[in-house]
């Protein structure tokens, strides 16, 4: 069976590399496929895509996941790596290369991922403006407290 | 970049790239914090050990790295002790009101599941440990073991209590907690602790309460709920609502934060343990 995203973050947090393998089989391609619309360079995709997951694995153990998945999280991390150029330096639509993949979300997650890649918002701003709690995976066994991730 | 974004081979062998390179740079990460917390806990239940006999021992999990002691395998069950154990005389007790019987379900669907005074879905009061599995596994995962950087299982179901048998999906958790060698609790709980803002999916009572239910819609479906375990100091500030059924307790738990039900026990007591996983 398919790991879902709370399980996948479980195995994240136990230092299960394989996870972050299998994250990264699932997420890069898109991650990829936005980050090529707000870099300059093919360089610079490969630097923020990889970055993005270095923080996944890195942060981990305090992931805030209102909704439970992790891609907006990811494109969110993601954009942040980009820095200003996650602005979208080309001038255009910054999601214009990830629409398929957003359509997959639910609603939240995708309003999610507008909040912070088209209108700036950072993670918790967004969340908390979307009325989310900390939640997701950490806080569902016994009283393990949910940490905001800083980015 | 205003060009097309690589595809096809191109696209692979730049993720083959980057995969590499993530994965060589990903720094093997000890565990945080869990050590010294099961350190502490120790440490708390020894203290309450010297009170409470060795009752606290069966939830200290014996680690790779502990020393050898003349104690039970790692492997074995942690056992407990409970007054089943010891001798005591059979009372009549008097025989339970029958509880509606709860209609079929889809194991993989667990919003068609009925929350009873027997369990929900395929989680049963009284089975033997592990002969739900199969149900269950049709519709939830199994929580990961967590590992040590060896590869050495530390905890099986991911959690320091070996007694909690957790299973997960998308949207929520299924917790099976053994003793003696049967589920003596089932606990639900819904994808947040803080289910305030959506409405969540799972499973009901008979009466139509379940995970994402209020306060008021507990009253209204059962109007001899009781507030239990308040803990003013040092404990949760989540609430508790018990329902009795049968001899048996379904217990919604409310979060401080939320107004409505984030986790529903059901099991032999009102007052449910808010952490089962330590």
């Amino acid at each position: 069976m398919t790991d879902d995203d709370p399980s996948l973050v479980r195995r994240l947090v136990s230092g299960d590399k394989a996870a972050l393998a299998t994250a990264f089989d699932r997420f890069a391609p898109a991650l990829t496929r936005y980050a090529w619309a707000v870099c300059a360079t093919p360089a610079d995709v490969e630097h923020v895509v990889q970055e993005s997951f270095l923080s996944l694995w890195k942060h981990a153990d305090g992931l805030n996941l209102p909704t439970g998945r992790l891609l907006p999280w990811l494109l969110a991390v993601c954009r942040s790596h980009a820095g200003p150029r996650g602005a979208d330096v080309a001038g255009g639509e910054p999601l214009r290369l990830v629409q398929q993949d957003l359509l997959a979300l639910p609603d939240t997650d995708r309003r999610l991922v507008e909040l912070c890649l088209v209108e700036g918002r950072t993670w918790s701003e967004a969340a908390q403006s979307l009325g989310l709690r900390p939640g997701g995976t950490s806080s569902r066994r016994g009283s393990r407290a949910t940490k905001e991730v800083q980015r | 970049m205003r060009s097309e974004p690589p595809v096809g081979d191109d696209l692979q062998r730049m993720l083959v790239s980057m995969k590499q390179n993530v994965l060589e740079r990903a720094e093997p990460r000890k565990r945080r914090g869990r050590r010294t917390g099961v350190a502490i806990a120790v440490v708390a239940l020894l203290a309450v050990g010297a009170a409470g006999g060795g009752v606290a021992l069966g939830l200290i999990p014996t680690t790779p790295e502990a020393a050898p002691v003349s104690t039970p395998s790692p492997t074995e069950p942690a056992r407990t002790i409970t007054p089943s154990s010891a001798p005591v005389l059979i009372t009549p007790t008097p025989t339970p009101t029958p509880t509606p019987t709860a209609p079929p379900y889809s194991a993989t669907d667990w919003s068609t599941w009925t929350i009873t005074a027997d369990g929900a879905g395929p989680a049963t009061l009284g089975s033997a440990t592990g002969a739900d599995d199969a149900a269950l596994r049709e519709g939830l995962t199994p929580a990961p073991p967590l590992v040590d950087d060896t590869g050495t299982v530390i905890y099986q179901w991911g959690c320091a209590n070996p007694n909690a048998r957790i299973w997960e999906r998308s949207d929520g958790t299924v917790v099976e907690i053994v003793g003696d060698g049967v589920v003596q609790t089932v606990v639900i709980s819904g994808a947040s602790d803080s289910s305030v803002t959506q409405p969540e999916v799972g499973p009901k009572t008979l009466a139509g309460v379940g995970l994402g239910s209020t306060l008021d819609e507990i009253r209204a479906a059962y109007p001899n709920v009781v507030q239990t375990r308040t803990d003013p100091v040092g404990g949760t500030a989540d609430t508790f609502w018990a329902v009795p059924d049968g001899g048996r307790f379904i217990v919604f738990q409310i979060p401080a934060v939320g107004t409505s039900v984030s986790r529903v026990y059901v099991g032999a007591t009102d007052e449910p343990a808010y952490d089962y996983c330590s």
